[in-house]
């Protein structure tokens, strides 16, 4: 794990490595151990809970117990949280979010930390997945979880895999962010690669961010500045994270009913929303909605930046143009 | 018609209309006391509250095995969960707002011509603080 700090202006900013991207943390004043480490203490707790590549991770064991035929797990109340969340993103999204794609992320050879894989860097030209024809329809299993209170526990029935990756980063966004704000006492910023969560008072002139393709390529890439004051922004995008897989390229947002990549139209999302969770499910709702998100977004009067895959950029609701 | 007969049909009349203003004050009173004792009922057993679960426990489908009847079957759940959990998403409290972004500057530019001036020197502005570079938020 690498870590970089820089002192510029009033803002402290401190970036590392984790959950397979870059963390960044930003806030007024001098540099506060207290605030690090409330964000890496938020960051391991959802690593142990939420992960899909960690073998003693609720999540593996969840999915273990679903591979034997399912049945109930007793789990931490974070756990419980977070697949809690996955339903409602379910819900929210009328299945376009689906929490339980598991199964198919492997099948299509996602199956550890992605930067293990054959990667496909940003640059490369999209489209060769629109050649993928979808033979048969999936059904959605996510109804079928169960998700309970006093004691925390989750219920699977057999033939499920959990897949939380987006909707648990955020959260892990959100709550980084008010546990960081509670230990700096002023305003805190917390990123974890496009998902971005602010708590407190922000700077003046608000938190400024850079939406792009791919937040690796850091805030000279094309895209656009923006400031926020409060809330939360998210990305969403089919050009990073992606990697073949027998002869075919791949990338991490999968159509539900096909359980393939989505094709498109849209190659990079950003929304704004009040919390990253909320903001990390338009986003990745939008790019596998299509062409039909722009309607869904304005339902939802959420600000939005849609970058189709020809590179022309709309913005939606109240993002400024 | 005899005097005798009209009145024996006034009596029977009167008390046909006393019968009928009988029959609707009792239905009357008989819904209005159905209602009130199912208000009643409702309230003296309120049941017991079972623990928060999330999810469509009554969703329990068979497994759709055509494409066509899979798709109306996720319909369907999709219908029944969304009346079991919040739908909606926060939109944010302020939208996001344009900024100007400068890259660090590498070269520094001309410096301007002091202009002539009669009015006293003023102190020098503090120079303003650089700005941080923006947070990036993109595909991860």
């Amino acid at each position: 794990m690498t870590a970089a700090a820089a002192h510029a202006a009033e803002l402290w900013t401190e970036a590392w490595e984790a959950l397979g991207t870059t963390v960044v943390v930003r806030h007024a004043g001098a540099p506060d151990p207290a605030v690090t480490a409330a964000v890496r203490g938020e960051l391991a707790a959802i690593d142990e809970a939420a992960s899909r590549f960690r073998p003693d991770s609720e999540l593996s064991r969840l999915n273990a117990l679903s591979a034997r035929g399912g049945g109930t797990l007793r789990t931490s109340p974070l756990f419980a949280e977070a697949v809690r969340l996955g339903i409602r993103a379910a819900v929210v999204s009328d299945g376009a979010v689906d929490p339980t794609l598991g199964a198919p992320l492997v099948r299509l050879g996602y199956d550890r930390d992605w930067r293990e894989l054959d990667v496909i860097p940003t640059e490369a030209p999209l489209g060769a997945e629109v050649r993928i024809v979808v033979q048969e329809r999936r059904a959605s299993r996510w109804p079928e979880i169960e998700v309970a209170d006093d004691p925390p526990r989750v219920g699977v029935p057999g033939g499920v895999a959990l897949d939380l990756g987006a909707t648990a980063k955020a959260l892990a966004a959100d709550r980084a962010a008010r546990s960081a704000q509670e230990a700096a006492g002023g305003g805190v910023l917390v990123a974890l690669g496009g998902d971005i969560a602010t708590c407190g008072e922000p700077p003046a002139g608000g938190w400024t961010i850079h939406v792009t393709d791919d937040h690796r390529d850091g805030p000279e890439a094309p895209g656009q500045t923006v400031s926020i004051r409060s809330g939360a922004l998210a990305t969403s995008s089919i050009a990073t994270r992606r990697w073949r897989h027998a002869g075919r390229p791949m990338h991490h947002i999968l159509d539900p009913d096909s359980a393939l990549p989505v094709r498109g139209p849209w190659r990079t999302v950003s929304v704004a929303a009040e919390t990253c969770a909320d903001a990390n499910i338009a986003a990745t709702a939008a790019m596998v909605l299509g062409v039909e998100a722009p309607e869904w977004l304005a339902r939802h009067r959420l600000p939005a930046r849609l970058v189709a895959l020809d590179g022309t950029v709309h913005a939606r609701g109240d993002w400024p143009r | 018609m005899s005097r005798t007969t009209r009145a024996s049909t006034a009596r029977r009349d009167a008390g046909l209309r006393r019968l009928r203003t009988l029959n609707r004050v009792l239905i009357g009173a008989a819904v209005a006391g159905t209602g009130l004792l199912t208000d009643v009922a409702a309230h003296a057993f309120p049941g017991h509250k079972r623990p928060a679960t999330t999810g469509a426990a009554g969703a329990r489908a068979a497994t759709a095995t055509s494409p066509r009847e899979s798709r109306r079957h996720t319909r369907h759940r999709r219908h029944r969960a969304r009346h079991h959990a919040r739908a909606t998403l926060r939109a944010p409290a302020h939208p996001p707002t344009t900024t100007t972004h400068a890259a660090p500057a590498t070269t520094s530019a001309p410096a301007p011509t002091p202009a002539v001036t009669t009015s006293a020197p003023q102190p020098a502005a503090p120079a303003p603080a650089p700005t941080p570079a923006p947070v990036v938020s993109g595909g991860s």
